[in-house]
Formats: C-alpha cells, structure tokens, sequence
C-alpha cells in the first residue's frame, strides 16, 4: 500500500490550522481580485496535505469533480429526458460509495471487500452534503444566475475552514455571501470581537470540554462498581450529562472557532447553535443543536420521504405519515453520525424522541384546543417538566455517542 | 378556470376552510393551519389537481402563493 | 459572552484577551487531552 510518510494533522487543535487562521485574514485581502484564487490554492494545497494515501487521492479527485461535471445531465427537462433515470442512478452510486468509504462495522457487505483505512479523507460526509445540495440546486442555480465556475465550486466543497465539521452552508448562500461587494471592511473592532470569538472558542474546547469529558469518564468507569441497579442508574444520568455537556462545549466552541476565522477574511458562516438546551421538546432541539444539519436532513431526507408517504401508503392517516417521516429521517441522521452499532441505537433514540414530542404536542392540542394549548404551555410546572425531560432525554440518546455503552453492556449480560 | 381560482380551491380543500381566499403575497403566516404537514399536504394536493409534479427543492424555494402560482403556470405550460 | 465583550471599553477587551489566550495556551500545553470531536467524518 502507498501510505504517505509525512501526512498534515489538520484540526482545530493543529498548528497548521492555528497559522492559516492568522495568515489568511492577510492573504485574503491583499487584492479584492484574487481573494477566490488564493482560497482556492490554500484549500486545494490544505486538502492535498491531508490524504493519508495516493489511492485516497484519486478517490477523493473523482468523488469531487463527478458531481461537479455530473450536474448539467441531471437537470429534468420533460417527462421523457434521460435524466429520469440518471438521476436516481447518480445518487445511489454516491450513497453506495459513502457506505463503502465510511466503512460502517454492521454492514457486513462491505467487510468482504478490501478496504484500508488510508482510503478515507478528510470531510467524506460534510462533502457529500455539500455535493448534493449543488446537484439538486443547480437548475435553480442556473435560472437565479447564480454565479458557478470550477473555482467557486471548489471553494464550497473544500472551503478549510467547513471541511471538518461544517457548519454545512448551501451553494448559494456561500457564493452570494463571498462576492457581497456591500459587506463593510472589518475594523479593529471587529477584528477585536472575532479574535474573542475565536479564542473563547478555544476554551470551550480544550478546558470547558475537556473538564466536561473528564467527569464523564470519570462516572462512565464507576457504573460497573456501583453494586445495586439504583445506584448504577444515578450513576448513568450522571455520566450522561457530563457527556452531553462535553458534546455541546466540543461542537460549540469548534463552530465559533471557524466562524471567527472565516469571518475575518470577510466570510458570513451560517450559525450552527441556538441555546440547544433551553428547548422544550426534542423537536425544538433539533431546531437549536446543529441547525444546518437539520436543515439539511429536512430539506434532503425528510421532505422527499414524507411527500412519498402521502400521496402513497399514508394518504388516509396524515399524521402516521408524519411521524414515519420523521423517525426515517432521524434514525438516518442518527446513524450517519459513527460507524458502530452504538449509533445505530443513537438514531432509533433520536427518531422515537421527535415522535414522542410530536404525538404528544397533538394529542394536547386535539384536548385543549390550540389557544388552549397555548395558556397550558405557559403554567410553571409543565415548563419546568418540559425542560427537564428534553434535557434528560437528549443526555441518554447522546451518551451513545463516543462511549461503546453496547460494548459495556453486553460484557455483563 | 385560472389557476388563481382553481388553487383556492385545493387551499379551501386542505384547510378546510370555505372563506380562504388567496393573495399572490399570502404566506404560511397567514394561515393558522399551515404548518409542515399541511405544507406538504397542499402540495401532494396541488400536484393531483393540476396534474404536474414539483421537485423538492421547488417547493423549497416557494416564497409566497404568487410565487406557487407562477410555478404551476409553468409546470402546466400555461405561463 | 460574546455580548458582554463586545461592550467592554479597549483596555478591558485586550486584557479579557490575553488572559483568555493565556488560559488555553496553558490548557494545550498542559495536555488536555480533549479529543475534537466531529473531525475526520
């Protein structure tokens, strides 16, 4: 296998990443002209430096221009156009390609095939996202005069400062954004507030987090010796939350890291976060944690999928539909988040949570009737249930998350 | 019947609501009932009453009922 | 925060800064061993 000796660490936490975000606000603005091509020399050189093989390479070459090339064939002119076919086809191919390349441990089909783990680069999932937002904007894309080259397009896929975590920006936005002539300059009082933004970011990481995740192991290794179930739970709520709180701090501090750096080279990225844990029910915290993932799973999976449902299986039973939906597409959401079984039980988590939370906000409001529902809504003890129970309750399905607590509890069964 | 007309219906259907009359600057906003699901539903009900089929990110980009209507023109051939 | 600093006067804005800076630096050297999250998906 070729491997590459010397392979570029590239986090939030690197040093490479650490100079880029002090020279490119520089580099970004010694010509107005020229800001989308030294971009797009950084991010192709930053990528390049991070494959971890030559076949990964070659891979990642083909999984970024085929999308690029493929486009203009996919746009459905009439009922009879090639594209009918084609594009079905395209996204399979793509979905198949993601599965295989993620290697996800319980699917056994691919285990069979050779795979190494060099084979793997840097944002597989948050390039997909992005890849299919252009192929399924691009005729709308067109028809708007959205501005599309080569370059442009690669800066979207690729842009460094996204390609890890996101946030997941949409093509337009991210274009529209980055040639917006009438964004004022960045004075030093700007350049003040992103530096802060930026490195307040940093401590939310690698102190608030890194305190957070040494409580949640901590409590994590005392379950096995709590000795009776009671206790053992306590203890479990206990690592939960921790385990939660370091989620929330790590993701948090990651996003204000990037948006601070982008923002200083005269970039708007989309804001990921919105208080997650003042919501009242496990929809609204979708609507709150990782806002443009949610975005993206509304608009690419659930509403394909809940449109199918009612004008097909669910056409006499609405809301059986809706719920059906949206359990498909948080048990998809939940899963795309790690390789394991672990995740798996992740996504049925979060499926059953917004479910639940819809049920129950019908059912309350055919009893009280919608004003009705509104003053109930507004009495302490429902509010403070409401936020106590959200809360526990996305600790729980997110304490799936890093921790093999499958692993754990099988050992003793 | 224009399409203006022909789609209060399929709004008054959906809703089910007989006084709704619809405006090209009307939005989601104006109707208590329209939520998601409903946003869904009229759509799957607009598709079957002018016999066309939106894509996704179409309806995605709907701003207004102007807008909805405009998009049916053309998805019928009559704009 | 981020309001909150916004509104402070300079002075205050560049000591609120190196202090902050101070704190992670020594957290990195230190060795917090914090695993970033969400990277290499």
């Amino acid at each position: 296998m070729i491997e590459r000796l010397v392979m570029l660490n590239f986090s939030i936490g690197s040093i490479a990443f650490g100079v880029l975000l002090i020279v490119m606000p520089l580099l970004m603005n010694l010509k107005r002209e020229w800001r989308q091509y030294i971009f797009f020399i950084v991010n192709i050189v930053v990528f390049t430096l991070t494959l971890k093989s030559v076949y990964a390479g070659i891979i990642a070459v083909f999984w970024i221009i085929t999308p690029y090339l493929m486009a203009p064939f996919l746009v459905q002119e009439s009922e009879k156009s090639i594209s009918r076919f084609l594009k079905p086809l395209f996204y399979i191919l793509m979905l198949v390609g993601f599965l295989y390349l993620m290697h996800y441990d319980w699917i056994i089909i691919f285990k069979k095939l050779p795979y190494f783990a060099a084979l793997k680069f840097l944002g597989l999932s948050y390039l997909l996202f992005r890849e299919v937002d252009y192929t399924m904007q691009y005729e709308y894309l067109r028809e708007m005069k959205v501005r599309i080259t080569i370059v442009d397009y690669i800066n979207y896929v690729l842009n460094f400062y996204t390609i890890m975590a996101g946030p997941i920006m949409r093509y337009e936005e991210f274009v529209t954004d980055f040639y917006d002539s009438e964004k004022p300059a960045l004075d030093g009082n700007a350049v003040m507030d992103q530096a802060h933004r930026i490195i307040f970011g940093y401590v939310k990481v690698y102190v608030i987090s890194s305190f957070m995740s040494w409580f949640a192991s901590y409590w994590f290794g005392r379950i096995s010796e709590a000795g009776n179930l009671a206790k053992a739970v306590i203890i479990y709520v206990l690592f939960a939350v921790f385990n939660a709180l370091f989620i929330y701090f790590n993701f948090v501090g990651y996003c204000d890291v990037v948006a601070g750096g982008a923002a200083l080279c005269g970039m708007t990225l989309r804001e990921n976060f919105n208080k997650p844990y003042m919501a009242r029910s496990m929809t609204e915290f979708w609507n709150r944690h990782h806002i443009t993932l949610s975005e993206w799973i509304r608009d690419y999976i659930y509403s394909p999928v809940i449109k199918k449902l009612i004008s097909g299986p669910c056409k006499k039973n609405l809301f059986a539909g809706q719920c059906a939906a949206l359990f498909i597409t948080f048990l998809i959401a939940g899963i795309w988040h790690g390789t394991n079984l672990n995740y798996v039980v992740y996504g049925l988590l979060e499926g059953l949570g917004v479910v639940i939370s819809s049920v129950r906000k019908s059912k309350l409001q055919k009893k009280y009737g919608k004003k009705g529902y509104k003053e109930y809504e507004k009495k302490l003890p429902v509010i403070i249930f409401e936020h106590a129970w959200t809360m526990l309750y996305v600790a729980l399905s997110f304490s799936f998350v890093g921790y093999d607590v499958i692993g754990f509890i099988m050992e003793r069964v | 019947m224009d399409t203006k007309a022909k789609l209060n219906e399929v709004f008054r259907d959906v809703f089910d609501d007989e006084t709704i009359e619809i405006t090209d600057e009307m939005t989601a906003d104006d109707i208590d009932a329209w939520d998601s699901l409903t946003h869904v539903q009229l759509v799957v009900a607009v598709e079957e009453a002018f016999k066309c089929k939106f894509s996704t990110v179409e309806v995605m980009k709907l701003k207004n009922v102007g807008e909805f209507i405009k998009l049916i023109d053309r998805k019928t051939g009559n704009a | 925060m981020n309001e909150l600093f916004k509104k402070a006067p300079l002075p205050v804005k560049f000591i609120w800064l190196s202090l902050e800076l101070a704190v992670v630096l020594y957290a990195v050297f230190a060795g917090t061993t914090t695993t970033v999250l969400y990277q290499g998906f």
